[in-house]
């Protein structure tokens, strides 16, 4: 058996197959859909001190190989994650990266230091492509330079691995690469959802009553990949992969890029055991490939 | 999970009758399944679909082609495969003291009504069915009392359904209980008249779905009890509970 193994600061995986955020709700949901802990961990739905009821409906609609959301950061809130999520995700076994979100510095700071107080939350990540209600709403992961403070801050407070999640909306994605590491990051996840419109030519509205959404999907792999082969290539600290995989061949394109593990979102929707299947999947393909360790594969491109 | 079609027979201009062997062993009305259409990435979703019979490990849907997703699915033949997940959601539970039910239903929306209606054969129930024109109005003739109304007077009455289930003196009698599934709409306005008439019932509601199972928080619904996800909490609510958008 290859050793699929892989490390995230102090995190280990069995595998390098996470499921992403706002995809994989608290983990529960997929209890009767496969076993958690055949997955490298799972991120939770994106937490907050107090619970969020997000944005109107409708907040989801389709695109080609694609959806765009805007759910609104809408989840439990801390406390009753803290209290009626956790005890059961405990019991599954499963490796818990707590994904966490502010609407301004103090509240990025406590929301960290709640979850890295809690028994069974593995590590954090990090979400800031959210709204700084104390910068006019600009986001928070939008400048290099606050995102460094920020991520220096939090990572002071802490003591878990803190993966650092990027936005691709962005210009140019490395000085966030850069900035997250010399906050003292312990890794990078890239990307999160694109922005995108979609409109109903009948009516003449947006799809989405937000009318901006992040798309996600299978279409935007082709743009995820390049991001995290140019933060991978920016920094020394682990960058995980994520956008648009549906199979094997999709996770080992960002693997080969230089991700230490992938995270897979929309497509969990659409077969909810995908997770642990690409796991399986990965383990047979080394063997056939001879390949020992998933190390052997990390960062291979070749660009000659 | 894999299911092989069994038929999928087009039944009116634009509907779709289809039955397929499923992978689960039941499924209560008011639920509904999660199909793929195509293993390929587009269309990507599942598309959500009530089940509309289910018997001897054989589920039914009936369904309208409306886009890519229906398109896609009313050209595969007997034999074929989809992909289906569930059976989702609540179901319709109406009381054992509820003598009298009548089913209200918008187009499509009849299929889990009507699913309802054959599980509960010894249930007094009189049908409602509204529909655009006489190709909207599916199996009345599985209804053992119905009533129809199309918008444009092709088939029944002329106007909404809601207006023959006006008229008729079953609001105001004892017992009365009501289920309904249609357009938002008519669940509106069938949910105001229940309130106003001090009759009980269950409105199935619709919403886009990315998962079917709980998790993409794309199909929420404020309640009377707060915050609900359709696909899990739903999709039948109970009259006076769904706080309807403007
Ligand atoms: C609980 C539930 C039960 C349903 N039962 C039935 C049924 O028994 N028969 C039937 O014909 N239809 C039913 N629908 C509606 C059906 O799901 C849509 O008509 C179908 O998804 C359209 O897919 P499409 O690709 O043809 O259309 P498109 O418009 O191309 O679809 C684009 C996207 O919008 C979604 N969508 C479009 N219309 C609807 C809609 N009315 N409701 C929810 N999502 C929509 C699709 O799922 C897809 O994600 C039900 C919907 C729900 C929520
Ligand atoms: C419905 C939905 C909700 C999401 N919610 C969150 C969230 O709460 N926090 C977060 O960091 N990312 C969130 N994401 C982004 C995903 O974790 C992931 O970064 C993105 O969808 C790209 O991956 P994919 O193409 O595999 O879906 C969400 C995505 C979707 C589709
Ligand atoms: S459809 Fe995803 S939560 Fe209801």
């Amino acid at each position: 058996m290859a050793n699929l193994k892989v490390v995230i600061g102090t995190l280990e995986l069995v595998n390098p197959v996470i499921s992403a955020s706002g995809t994989f709700g608290y983990g529960l949901e997929f209890v009767d859909k496969l076993d958690l802990r055949r997955i490298g961990a799972f991120a939770t739905k994106g937490l907050s001190l107090n619970k969020r009821d997000g944005n109107p409906m409708p907040r989801i609609c389709e695109t080609p190989s694609g959806m765009i959301n805007s759910i609104g950061l809408e989840n439990v809130g801390i406390d009753v994650f803290e209290m009626e999520k956790l005890p059961e995700i405990r019991k599954t076994g499963a490796k818990v990266i707590a994904n966490f979100f502010g609407e301004t510095e103090d509240e990025y700071l406590e929301a960290a230091r709640r979850l890295d107080a809690m028994e069974g939350v593995h590590a954090l990540e990090m979400n800031v492509s959210c709204p700084n209600v104390e910068k006019g709403g600009i986001e928070f992961g939008s400048d290099p330079a606050f995102l460094e403070k920020l991520t220096s801050l939090v990572r002071k407070a802490i003591r878990k691995p803190l993966i650092v999640k990027l936005s691709p909306n962005v210009a140019d994605i490395r000085p966030f690469a850069r900035a997250v590491e010399n906050g003292g990051g312990d890794a990078i996840s890239a990307i999160n959802t694109l922005k995108g419109m979609s409109v109903d030519t009948a009516t003449r509205r947006p799809r989405i009553k937000r009318v901006f959404g992040g798309l996600s999907g299978p279409a935007i792999r082709p743009v995820a990949v390049r991001m995290v082969y140019e933060c991978a290539r920016t920094v020394k600290i682990p960058v995980i992969g994520i956008g648009g995989i549906a199979s094997l061949e999709d996770m080992l394109e960002f693997l080969i890029v230089g991700a230490v593990a992938v995270q897979v979102g929309t497509m969990n929707f659409v077969e909810p055991g995908i997770c642990q299947r690409l796991a399986e999947e990965l383990s047979v393909w080394c063997e056939k490939e001879r390949i020992a360790d998933i190390r052997e594969i990390i960062g291979s491109l070749k660009t000659d | 999970m894999k299911a092989e079609i069994i038929s999928n027979s087009h039944v009116a201009r634009g509907y779709f009758d289809m039955k397929f062997a499923a992978a689960f062993d039941g499924a209560e009305p008011g639920q509904f399944v999660m199909i793929r259409v195509t293993g390929s990435m587009d269309p990507l979703l599942r598309r959500p679909m009530s089940v509309a019979g289910f018997e001897n490990g054989i589920c039914r849907v009936i369904y309208k082609v409306v886009g890519r997703g229906t398109q896609l699915l009313s050209a595969k033949n007997p034999g074929d495969s989809i992909d289906v997940l569930g059976p989702f959601g609540n179901a319709f539970s109406p009381p054992d003291t509820a003598e009298n039910i009548l089913l209200v239903g918008g187009g499509i929306g009849i299929a889990p009504l009507l699913y309802w209606h054959l599980r509960n054969p010894g249930r007094k129930a009189t049908a409602f069915i509204g529909g655009a024109a006489s190709n909207d109005i599916l199996c009345a003739d599985e209804f053992k009392h119905s009533t129809i109304a199309t918008m444009d007077g092709s088939a029944g009455v002329r106007g909404l359904v809601t207006s023959p289930l006006l008229e008729t003196g079953l609001l105001r009698e004892k017992g009365t209980y009501l289920l309904a599934c249609g357009p938002k709409g008519m669940l509106k306005a069938v949910d105001g008249i229940c309130i106003q008439h001090g009759v009980s019932g269950e409105l199935s509601l619709e919403e886009r779905m990315g998962c079917g199972f709980g998790v993409c928080l794309g199909c929420v619904v404020d309640t009377s009890g707060g915050r609900k996800r359709m696909c899990v909490d739903g999709p039948v609510f109970g009259v006076g509970s769904v706080k309807w958008q403007t």
